[in-house]
């Protein structure tokens, strides 16, 4: 929770701009459960089993429910690096490259508006991530 | 009438003296003159005020002659030019050094994805 607060208000202070808000929670709730969502069991098992399925839950919960006021999508990316570096993973560049990464969290952060079912759009992420993720080099 | 006028002069004179008083004891040793002339109080004042600006001016000039020496090497006695404590550079506090590596090399790595995603 902290952690992403934090990249919130270093995100909205390099690239924010003058109507940036650094560290304000507009929806708590949204934050919490996006935090926890790779955490959570069905029935006694584990919803998202493996890594790539938790950073895509993550990441999708964050999309969607946007706590923050305003650079939502940033603080994902950013994010992103974070949750792969604290598990000793990063991101291949060259797999998921800046345009690809533009484009992706684009359609998550607005799948309801553009009219894409969120599974689908949760099946891009996931794969897309499955194939992006490496591990960290010593 | 003579004799009002005399009076007259009279208070004017120890109105006079008053405010020299007076001018005595804002600006001290200077001001002594005021007391000879009512009229010529102002003037002493303005001395003394000049004084005044002469006395600040020595303080002043030490305290620019040690900033303009300045840097590190600010005597530790005076406590008028501290060395200031080095602004850290990047991004602002993060807890955790490893979510700061992360935010640099996604910042890095991304940087143009990050300036378009915009809410």
């Amino acid at each position: 929770m902290q952690d992403i607060v934090e990249l919130h208000r270093a995100v909205s202070a390099e690239f924010g701009g003058t109507q940036a808000h650094p560290g304000v929670v507009d929806s708590q709730f949204g934050l919490v459960n996006a935090v926890q969502r790779p955490q959570v069991t069905t029935l006694g098992r584990e919803a998202y089993p493996s890594f790539p399925e938790k950073v895509a839950a993550f990441l999708f919960a964050l999309l969607t429910y946007s706590p923050f006021r305003g650079g939502n999508r940033r603080v994902a990316l950013a994010a992103l690096f974070a949750f792969c570096e604290l598990n000793n993973r990063t991101i291949d560049s060259r797999v998921l490259d800046e345009k690809s990464a533009e484009t992706l969290f684009r359609r998550a952060a607005a799948h309801r508006e553009m009219g894409i079912p969120p599974e689908n759009v949760f099946r891009e992420i996931r794969e897309m991530l499955s194939r992006a993720i490496v591990a960290l080099p010593s | 009438m003579k004799h009002g006028d005399k009076a007259k002069s009279a208070k004017t004179k120890a109105s006079g003296k008053e405010k020299g008083a007076k001018a005595v004891q804002k600006t001290g040793a200077k001001g002594g003159k005021a007391g000879e002339t009512g009229k010529k109080a102002p003037a002493p004042a303005q001395k003394s005020s000049g004084a005044k600006a002469a006395a600040k001016a020595p303080a002043k000039a030490p305290a620019e002659k040690s900033s303009a020496k300045g840097g590190g090497k600010a005597p530790a006695g005076n406590g008028a030019a501290k060395p200031r404590p080095a602004v850290p550079a990047g991004p602002p506090g993060f807890s955790n050094p490893v979510v700061a590596n992360a935010f640099k090399r996604a910042v890095k790595k991304y940087p143009n994805a990050f300036r378009k995603l915009t809410d």
